[in-house]
């Protein structure tokens, strides 16, 4: 190599190598600059430590997960969640918001032929929002308690039934573990373009809006074909950054008891979310937003 | 010379040419006399010596033996290296500060590719270098990751452009084709990620329709044409070889499964149209290959052409024949090839005696 391209190589190199960071840090920059598009004041009940897998023991970084569900849904999300609810659970998922994503729902006569062409189709980029300790979630718990109260009643009216019985204790602890242990974030609504949403969902506090992928499906419940949509949130894992660490440890090792922190997170200009606080109870330890 | 490769395939046609020099005068059909031979010996032994000097070739059979042991050593270390890295930054770096991880991820980039040019400078066998152009790009790949999970930033297929583009420049810096593969499977992915959203997927599931790699594959295709290889071995065959390999395994997929094609025809249509493409396209890579000298091009297609043929007899036989017929089948099917190819082959060597008589 003469010396020509070999300067000229190097100074190739380290542009690039620059501007890529440059174009990765200006963009956080911008996200986290001015006032954040939401800030959501979270607990343990709705952010929690990914489990370790694979290599992952050797990780030292910490990184938290959303835990967030759907209304009417039986079982939770994670980072991951699909809407499968009951007739009575309001859904935000319906072929006008699906259609404004940019899905084609035909109507077809043959319900095979349509469950295949919906399901045949990719995922595509949306924004959800995630509602905080909001209607969805009182919504669920009501639903929980209704379902709890008539196994109750059920049991009482059979008391030789056992399991009828064991039933309605089921069902009490999870109408005890929705109030006390369960997530509170809920997603929603979704769509395509951010000021709509905003719009009808102002309150920054409780609602934050984010970029997900979501794609259609039908389920089958009670005999019943019914729309739903598989949504995965693009950023539920959120670094710790290492001020904070020391104050989730600590918060962590007091038990398995969930509510005894609070986790500020900000939602940027491109929606991209970061820690700014984590307190306990006791006190904040948190630096100002900024 | 501009190259190793180029110095290496010369000291093999000196060694050759000795070998057969030697027949010749045993069999009496060329006899040179002394200060011919001499001058030739004269010429030959300096020229050995001033490419050994400055491209570190292997002059003699024993010395390319060693030297294959030393590219298995030198392509596992630097897989090893760079995973070393990976999983060295992963186990600290959540005890450091943010300004001193993203220090330390950008640092390590410029650090080691300066490292690299440096190296590069002073190794003539390539062994070394290739060790420390693999760590410069996992060093990248690590930054431009780390920054992502750090920052929670969205995902996106914009990091492959940038590491395809750090991979390539590697890989014409260095001569190194194992980065120049890196490079072009990140390309192929940025394209065909792109290629997907243009029609509104979400750019992670690329995958799901084959046919978004098609694109990819006619700009790897076209690609040697257009750039200046003078000097780089095996670069245009490369970009070849994964061009065809990016345009057949999805053409297989839709060959056997329909569903994943975004055309809005009857999967069973898809999956025969595909197979004809399959068919074709194969025959043809061998067609070109022959006529224009690209024996990577012909194994390749001739490859995919018998997966093509071998999957269509699975699907009419395997379950109505006995299975030592059907496998009868395939081993006849095999020596046809065979019968085939050299006919081709013998019919190329008369057309090159033609050439030469002519």
């Amino acid at each position: 190599m003469n010396a020509w391209t070999r300067w000229r190589t190097a100074a190739l190199g380290v542009a690039l190598i620059a501007a890529t960071n440059v174009v990765a840090l200006v963009g956080v920059a911008y996200n986290r600059s001015g006032e954040p598009e939401s800030m959501l004041t979270l607990t343990q009940r709705e952010v929690g430590k990914l489990n370790a897998w694979g290599f992952g023991h050797e990780n030292s970084g910490l990184e938290l997960g959303l835990r967030w569900r759907t209304a009417g849904s039986d079982y939770f999300g994670f980072n991951y969640g699909d809407d499968a609810g009951e007739e009575d659970a309001p859904s935000w998922i319906d072929p006008v918001r699906l259609a404004a994503l940019g899905f084609d729902l035909p109507d077809m006569e043959d319900a095979g032929k349509r469950r295949r062409y919906v399901e045949r189709q990719s995922s595509r980029d949306a924004l959800v929002v995630l509602e905080f300790d909001g209607p969805a979630y009182r919504r669920e718990v009501e639903r929980v308690r209704r379902r709890a109260d008539e196994a109750q009643a059920r049991a009482a009216a059979a008391t030789n039934d056992t399991e009828l019985k064991r039933r309605a204790d089921g069902a009490r602890n999870q109408l005890a573990r929705m109030e006390r242990e369960e997530t509170r974030l809920y997603v929603v609504d979704a769509g395509p373009d951010l000021a709509p949403l905003r719009a009808k969902y102002p309150d920054k506090t409780r609602y934050a809006i984010v970029h997900a992928e979501i794609r259609p499906t039908v389920l089958e419940r009670k005999g019943k074909a019914r729309l739903s949509a598989y949504v995965q949130l693009a950023t539920a894992h959120i670094m710790v950054p290492l001020e904070f660490r020391d104050t989730w440890e600590r918060g962590h090792g007091l038990g398995t008891k969930p509510g005894l922190l609070d986790v500020q997170i900000a939602f940027g200009k491109r929606l991209e979310p970061w820690i700014v606080a984590v307190s306990s109870h006791q006190g904040s330890e948190g630096p100002e937003v900024h | 010379m501009t190259s190793r490769t180029e110095a290496q395939q010369r000291a093999d046609d000196i060694r050759v040419f000795r070998q057969e020099l030697g027949r010749l005068e045993h069999e009496g059909v060329l006899v040179l006399d002394e200060s011919q031979r001499r001058a030739v010996a004269v010429h030959h032994d300096r020229l050995l010596a001033e490419l050994s000097r400055e491209y570190d070739i292997d002059r003699d059979v024993r010395e390319k033996k060693l030297s294959l042991g030393m590219k298995t050593a030198s392509f596992l270390g630097a897989l090893a290296l760079a995973a070393s890295v990976f999983f060295l930054f992963h186990q600290f770096w959540g005890r450091f500060s943010t300004p001193l991880q993203v220090s330390i991820l950008v640092g390590a980039a410029l650090a080691t590719f300066a490292g690299t040019l440096s190296i590069r400078e002073r190794d003539a066998s390539g062994y070394f270098t290739k060790l420390a152009a693999m760590v410069a790009f996992a060093c990248f790949v690590l930054d431009i990751a780390m920054l992502g999970q750090i920052f929670n930033i969205t995902p996106s297929d914009n990091a492959f452009i940038a590491w395809a583009a750090y991979a390539l420049l590697l890989a014409y810096a260095c001569d190194l084709r194992l980065l120049l593969a890196a490079g072009i499977l990140c390309f192929v992915a940025f394209a065909s990620a792109r290629t997907g959203t243009i029609g509104g997927l979400y750019w992670l599931h690329f995958g799901e329709h084959p046919e978004n790699f098609f694109p990819a594959a006619a700009l790897l295709l076209l690609a040697p044409p257009f750039v200046n290889h003078h000097g780089y071995t095996g670069f245009p065959a490369l970009y070849r070889v994964f061009g065809l390999l990016t345009l057949f395994l999805p053409v297989l997929i839709l060959a056997n499964w329909g569903r994943a094609s975004y055309l809005a025809f009857d999967p069973k249509v898809i999956e025969g149209g595909y197979q004809v493409l399959g068919f074709v396209g194969s025959a043809v890579a061998i067609w070109l290959g022959m006529r224009r000298s690209w024996p990577e091009v012909v194994n390749t297609g001739m490859v995919f052409f018998v997966i093509f043929l071998y999957t269509k007899f699975f699907d009419w036989w395997w379950d109505v024949m006995p299975k030592y017929l059907f496998f009868l089948i395939v081993g006849l099917t095999a020596i046809l090839f065979l019968v085939i190819l050299r006919r081709l082959r013998m019919a190329a060597v008369r057309m090159g005696q033609e050439g030469v008589g002519s």
